[in-house]
């Protein structure tokens, strides 16, 4: 059994720390406040970060990605070496845009860190249907570890040695879920719909590896599996952004803070980068209100022609 | 000064034993217990292949060959025993080969003569003048840093010095900087093909420097020659290494590092733990900036080359021909611009920077422990794969800063200035293409130096932000000051100028050198290209 500290006591913090205690580990859940009855049975809950980093080794960290930052310089005094930190955040910090576990490095002194992302969410794993996860990592110890931590009969997790692809993948199918969601809101038909997700699939593995992932790290669970989660899931948060951007309703749109948050972060590192990527540079342009969802499209389609 | 090296040959027997042991110890627990003949079988095959492969290219080595060859036939047919003993026979043989020698006498000569020496060679042919050379030597080589820094870490713990390496004057000027900014010498591994220089070769052999063979590519040499590197570290001998490997062919500042003998660094910090010994280990990284890079014609060249890593070792360059060594030595002393060593922030074996007491910091500034890395639940744990993560890091560490401590100086500037604008000019041609096609391109200079003042102005930019250093003589002349410097130093040493100056234009003859010298830049280009103007030099 180990001590695990899960940081963020949101649905899915509160998801992954119930997931820990019901495979005989210790979850320690840290929030900003008290949350009452929402804490899960068997979970300790505190509001002392400090505290509970001085109480054990492994931390996962589940918090949006707009906070983190501010978390991490709370935390940092009180990481350490042996601190092994995984994040399960899908988005990039506003303003540095940086991937998490980037931010994680650049403001604390841990060295071992995992990313954890896939095609399961926080009411899978509450209603236990069967879905998956992987650990991006170079460290093998710490993978087998939070394998080992988290798998279940309704869980597989999976492990690859590329965080820096996983948590990419991961942010770049939540925004391009978007243009699923938005092709769906405008009743284009399935022809339409399938050419978003093949052209989406081929930006992201692109911008995968032109930010520095491996190439069939979109492929995997982090990249294809969620963008397709999100795809099949008419609740899902990138749904809500497509419709609302569909009809125009940008402040309604604009209420996904880290999807909002994590295109206008992306368009500006794919453009840094040199990095072609015509459908997160719409959904950006949509979120901003310098075009429209049909206007968008036709934009798309009329792009000169090129080889697969 | 006191330094662990003045020591060695009273260890070096010693030394060679625990390198040769640790060696065979390492194969036997790798094979495991059930089959304890699999692990050297393994080492003793490769080996084999590795060097009657490498034996029946080479002359003379009639008698070597046969040696091989006679063990792959036996390997199958020995006992445990057999294979052990075998293996540590020929784990003594390749430390021989790699092992180092320190001799005082030839230190304290080294020590009186190389600042003569070099101050003779950089300054004048006339050898009355050497003896006058050594402040002259310091105007032109400027070595900076946090040197008082550097000197007190040196007396707490053991230095790792990993330097940026384009020339193979590199070891000469480093060695120099190091006895002028009064830090301890260093042990370090040169290529074996550099022994065969008869005088540097017999310094070499001397003061210390172990010899690397980069033509034996088998597992067994491989980890002799790590392992004698981890247990000098271990035993306190301030170490040096080149990082890149080999000279940066391209010109460009190197951020394809090597890791293994960094990793080194790491398993001797995790093995004096494991025997109490609480000594830190210091990496410090050091960037050599030279205004003219003595083999910058053969480098490029190769470069250039599709087939370059046929080349590796090049035994044929400028360095091989002392004529050209004087000619470099004498013009480089002629520049206005100096030639700046810069030690940069010591960082811990994870890449951590380490505070004036050599504290290793987060990065808030606040003190870590460096031992805590290496622990799982309150205990140090031997985990490999975790290291090499590390090493990994550490080694991005370096990389990130040999360009932050990068000292651009006028050539490398108005290399990049030139080659940009004609790529700018011309963007359907390919590197190659433009290779061939600018020499004679002319380039205003009123248009030239509005491009350079906002590229420079960029450049200042991002030295106020820590990204890079620029020499003071490009960051406070006038530019057109800046250019005349640079296109004096090019019109100096190299065969042919790679720019030249007529009328009221510069007009590009030489477009690989220019390039190779720009290449400096190329770490920063996504950054500077936008200032460049349009081409207006075609």
């Amino acid at each position: 059994m180990s001590q695990w500290i899960i940081v963020g006591d949101g649905a899915w913090g509160r998801a992954l720390s119930r997931r820990l205690v019901l495979n005989g580990h210790a979850a320690l859940l840290v929030g900003e406040r008290r949350i009452g009855n929402r804490v899960p049975k068997d979970v300790e809950h505190t509001i002392d970060l400090p505290g509970a980093l001085e109480a054990g080794e492994r931390v996962i960290l589940a918090v949006p990605a707009d906070r983190l930052e501010a978390l991490l310089v709370d935390a940092a005094p009180h990481l350490r070496g042996d601190h092994c930190v995984a994040t399960a955040i899908r988005g990039l910090t506003p303003g540095s845009h940086l991937r998490p576990s980037e931010a994680v490095r650049r403001h604390t002194p841990a060295r071992q860190l995992a990313v954890l992302a896939g095609a399961a969410d926080a009411r899978a794993l509450r209603k236990k249907t069967p879905a998956a996860l992987v650990v991006g990592t170079a460290f093998p110890a710490l993978a087998d570890e939070l394998q080992q931590a988290l798998v279940a009969p309704s869980l597989r997790i999976y492990s690859n040695t590329d965080p820096v692809g996983t948590e990419l993948a991961s942010i770049v199918a939540m925004v391009l879920a978007v243009a699923l969601g938005i092709a769906r809101a405008l009743e284009v038909g399935p022809s339409t719909e399938a050419t978003a997700l093949t052209r989406a699939v081929a930006e992201m593995d692109r911008v995968v590896v032109g930010l520095g992932g491996a190439a069939k790290t979109a492929y995997g669970l982090a990249g294809l599996g969620l963008l397709a989660e999100l795809a099949l899931d008419p609740a899902a948060a990138s749904a809500a952004a497509g419709a609302a951007l569909a009809a125009g309703d940008r402040e309604k749109a604009a209420e996904v803070v880290e999807i909002r948050s994590a295109a206008r972060a992306l368009a500006a590192r794919c453009a840094r980068h040199r990095l072609r990527a015509p459908m997160l540079s719409v959904i950006d342009a949509l979120f901003d209100g310098h075009v429209d969802a049909p206007t968008a499209m036709r934009g798309l389609m009329t792009r000169s022609a090129r080889a697969e | 000064m006191h330094a662990p090296i003045f020591e060695f040959n009273r260890h070096r027997e010693d030394i060679e034993r625990e390198v040769a042991g640790r060696v065979v110890d390492a194969f036997a627990s790798r094979a495991g217990a059930d089959d304890p003949a699999r692990g050297f079988q393994y080492v003793l095959n490769d080996a084999a292949f590795h060097e009657i492969d490498r034996l029946e290219r080479a002359r003379g080595s009639a008698e070597r060959l046969a040696d091989w060859q006679r063990l792959a036939r036996r390997i199958g047919r020995m006992t445990v025993d057999e294979l052990r003993d075998e293996t540590r026979r020929r784990a003594e043989w390749y430390v021989q080969d790699v092992v180092g020698h320190f001799d005082r006498r030839v230190y304290r000569f080294a020590s009186s003569v190389l600042p003569v020496g070099l101050g003779a060679l950089f300054n004048t042919t006339d050898l009355a003048r050497g003896l006058r050379s050594m402040r002259d030597l310091s105007n032109r080589i400027r070595v900076e840093g946090p040197l008082d820094q550097l000197r007190r870490l040196a007396a707490m713990g053991t230095l790792v010095v990993v330097p940026t390496h384009s020339s193979n004057l590199d070891s000469i000027v480093l060695g120099w900087s190091l006895l002028h900014a009064e830090l301890p010498p260093c042990t370090y591994g040169a290529g074996k093909n550099l022994f065969g220089n008869p005088l540097v070769g017999y310094f070499m052999r001397n003061l210390g420097a172990y010899r690397v063979d980069r033509r034996l590519r088998h597992v067994l040499y491989k980890d002799v020659l790590k392992c004698y590197s981890q247990v000098l570290i271990e035993r306190g001998y301030h170490s040096l290494f080149f990082p890149g490997g080999t000279r940066g062919r391209s010109g460009a500042v190197e951020q394809k590092l090597k890791l293994g003998l960094l990793g080194s660094a790491l398993a001797a910090f995790s093995e004096r733990l494991q025997r109490g010994d609480t000594r830190p280990i210091f990496v410090v990284p050091v960037t050599i900036n030279y205004p003219l890079v003595l083999e910058a014609e053969t480098l490029i060249e190769d470069h250039l080359k599709a087939a370059g890593q046929a080349r590796y070792i090049i035994e044929d360059d400028e360095f091989s021909r002392l004529g050209r060594i004087a000619q470099f030595a004498v013009q480089v002393m002629g520049l206005q611009t100096t030639m700046v060593i810069r030690y940069g922030t010591p960082l811990d074996v994870f890449g951590n920077p380490v505070g004036p007491e050599g504290r290793s910091l987060g990065p808030g500034g606040s003190p870590v422990d460096p031992a805590r890395y290496l622990m799982r639940d309150g205990v140090a744990v031997d985990d490999p794969a975790r290291d090499a993560a590390y090493t990994r890091q550490a080694g991005a560490a370096v990389a990130e800063a040999f360009l932050s401590e990068t000292v651009l100086l006028p050539t490398q500037f108005l290399g990049w200035l030139l080659f940009e604008r004609e790529r700018r000019a011309a963007p359907h041609l390919d590197l190659f293409a433009l290779l061939r096609t600018t020499s004679g391109d002319r380039h205003d200079l009123t248009e030239l130096c509005a491009d350079a003042d906002r590229l420079r102005a960029r450049l200042a930019e991002m030295e106020d932000r820590g990204r890079l250093r620029l020499d003071p003589s490009l960051r406070g002349s006038p530019i057109d000051e800046v250019l005349d410097d640079a296109v004096r130093a090019f019109g100096m040493y190299h065969l042919r100028a790679a720019v030249e100056r007529e009328a009221d234009a510069l007009v590009v003859r030489d477009p690989k050198l220019l390039y190779y010298y720009g290449n400096r830049l190329a770490g920063w280009a996504d950054d500077l290209r936008p200032v460049i103007g349009a081409g207006e030099g075609r």
